[in-house]
């Protein structure tokens, strides 16, 4: 795992805690089978990812798997910088 | 000979064997595979030891074996009880002590919540799991039977002594006092809604049809039954696909579905995002609803868009199965802030708008709504007392069991003869379709012994999700707690959806001038889209 991806997973941690009041134990916690994160929670995340990271998410690129866990998120915002800086 | 629910798979097994019946993901299983399968759990069933009238639990996701579970233990003449599979352990635990029963059929993504039943040695002593999925058993439970199991058993149907006046199942709903209330419901009961609801909307062998809500929900019912008694495909539909609006509307489309039933966050969520194209699903014929208010724009944003269907509102509390009235929308509302109206009873029921003194209300006035008819629950589990207070004597009625049900739901019968809904009697508030009664979630937040005070409130919001649960707090002295903590911690006793989603601390909480909690004051402080967090 990367430096960055291990800030990543923070910063998504404290997010969850801090705007969604909702505590992550692990990066890898199943969110969605916990409920943790539920469709409420989901909007609240996507105006937070644009805000913060600066990423508009289109719906269309968007699988249920890129949202099962803080580490699954963070993979999401890396890859969909990636794409956007080539 | 008696009708009950089981028979109509039977029936289609026998005409129709290779008819699709149940569709999940890659999956498909034929009306005869259903009719075998569950002939077979029966069997192993009743030979160990379930016995007439007995509740099964079932702690499984939704899947074609949580299905073929359900007909199973129909056919072992007991009464089937699904759980929430994401209930906290602490609130499955009272649900099934409630139910004083051996057994629990189990499968899916329940590993934690099963050990952690299984965790405590007086209940492993009492309980017994069938695991019901071909994969192995999650660690630290040891099932008496899984699916392998099965196979040696007859295929051939095991001879049923229940009537339609028995239990088909138990349903539990949200307490006030924090413990859930079991609601029986009778075969009877549900084969009276779907003697009504299949030929009103002409469902045939060919419909494709949705099967959206959770089966701890008692919609859920209508999916599963009212597609057998056509002969119908149910497709069930994933809960994780709730996250993402346009991966439900993807498999409206895919599978070509025929009927969508759901609560109307689901539909209003879809809208949201705009993910209804102008001439969409093709094959859906009506759009039908139920659980709470559908916003009227989100209504106008489906009519618009899907104009080849009929969209129908249904009403109706568990405690009267299913739904007790229907209003099909004759076309798209002019104005947003038209009121969609509950409508007409259902065959074999009657809605009665009362005063106090249980006269009824002149046209366009505000009563009590109040249900009468075969949809009845014989009451609560083992609570004559709660069934007391719920389900009375129809008044001047002289006939025994001739029973109204309050439902707390305030509504008027206009000029038209058509009901309408107004609000609540009392603090039960709708979110997502389910009902939740707010004093369950102060009796958990309370037992958390780190609050001084608490109140819970519903606040009406403009979103998809209808009602935010509030909460206001003030911490013990020394005792730091935060909005993510006391959600985490709340979160051992609740499910998800009834976790509050806005809090406020204060040093005490605004009273009234007799000293109670003043609620509405509460309700305006929340009212603006207040922070969840410092």
């Amino acid at each position: 795992m990367t430096m960055v991806t291990d800030s990543l997973q923070a910063e998504l941690t404290t997010l969850f805690t801090k705007r969604l009041g909702v505590e992550v134990p692990s990066p890898d916690t199943d969110l969605l089978a916990t409920g943790r994160l539920d469709s409420v929670g989901f909007v609240e995340l996507l105006v937070q990812l644009e805000k913060r990271f600066g990423l508009r998410v289109e719906l269309d690129d968007v699988e249920v798997e890129h949202f099962r866990s803080l580490a699954a998120i963070a993979a999401f915002i890396t890859e969909r910088r990636a794409a956007r800086s080539t | 000979m008696s009708r009950l629910l089981q028979h109509w798979v039977a029936e289609q097994a026998r005409r129709r064997p290779d008819a699709g019946a149940l569709v999940f993901q890659q999956r498909r299983l034929t009306y005869g595979d259903l009719e075998v399968q569950s002939n077979r759990l029966a069997r192993l069933l009743r030979e160990a030891g379930c016995a007439r009238g007995d509740r099964v639990c079932l702690l499984s996701s939704k899947s074609p074996e949580t299905i073929v579970a359900i007909l199973g233990v129909l056919k072992a003449d007991a009464m089937y009880v699904p759980l929430d599979p994401g209930s906290p352990v602490a609130r499955a635990e009272k649900m099934i002590a409630a139910c004083d029963n051996r057994w629990i059929l189990a499968g899916g993504a329940v590993g934690p919540t099963l050990a952690g039943l299984f965790a405590s040695p007086e209940f492993a002593r009492t309980h017994a799991v069938g695991w019901l999925d071909a994969t192995p058993p999650p660690r630290g439970v040891d099932p008496r039977f899984s699916a392998v199991d099965l196979a040696t058993y007859s295929a051939e149907p095991p001879a049923c002594r229940n009537s339609e006046a028995d239990g088909a199942h138990i349903l539990f709903t949200s307490g006030s006092t924090g413990t859930p209330k079991g609601v029986m419901i009778t075969h009877a009961n549900v084969r009276r809604f779907i003697e009504w609801a299949v030929p009103y909307f002409g469902t045939t062998s060919t419909d494709r049809i949705s099967g959206h809500p959770p089966l701890h929900f008692d919609l859920s019912t209508f999916d599963i039954f009212g597609t057998f008694a056509a002969g119908a495909e149910l497709h069930l539909v994933p809960p994780e696909l709730n996250l993402l609006p346009h991966k439900l509307a993807e498999l409206i489309r895919r599978a070509q579905l025929t009927q969508w039933f759901s609560v109307p966050s689901a539909l209003n969520y879809m809208a949201k995002f705009d993910v209804v194209k102008q001439g969409d699903f093709p094959s859906l014929k009506r759009v039908l609803w139920c659980g709470e208010v559908f916003p009227t724009p989100a209504l106008i944003y489906w009519m618009q868009r899907v104009p080849h269907a009929s969209f129908t509102n249904l009403y109706g509390p568990t405690e009267a199965t299913i739904a007790s009235s229907y209003y099909t929308v004759p076309t798209c509302p002019t104005s947003e802030d038209e009121v969609i109206p509950i409508g007409r009873a259902c065959d074999g029921e009657e809605l009665l708008v009362l005063d106090e003194a249980f006269r009824p209300v002149p046209p366009g006035e505000v009563g009590e709504l109040y249900i009468r008819g075969a949809g009845l629950s014989p009451g609560y589990w083992r609570d004559p007392e709660k069934t007391q207070g719920a389900f009375l004597p129809y008044p001047g009625s002289a006939t025994p069991g001739d029973r109204i049900y309050r439902t707390g739901d305030l509504a008027s019968v206009g000029a038209d003869g058509l009901v309408r809904f107004l609000g609540r009697a009392d603090s039960q508030v709708k979110t997502r379709g389910y009902r939740v009664e707010l004093g369950e979630i102060e009796t958990a937040l309370h037992a958390l012994g780190t609050l001084r005070e608490c109140a819970v409130v519903g606040v009406a919001t403009q979103d998809f999700d209808g009602v935010a649960i509030c909460c206001a707090y003030v911490p013990l002295a020394d005792v730091a707690v935060t909005p993510a903590s006391l959600r985490e911690a709340v979160a051992h006793a609740l499910p998800s959806y009834m976790l509050p989603s806005r809090w406020l601390a204060f040093d005490e909480l605004p009273k009234t001038s007799n000293g109670k909690i003043d609620r509405r004051k509460l309700k305006e402080l929340f009212a603006p889209e207040a922070v969840s967090a410092p």
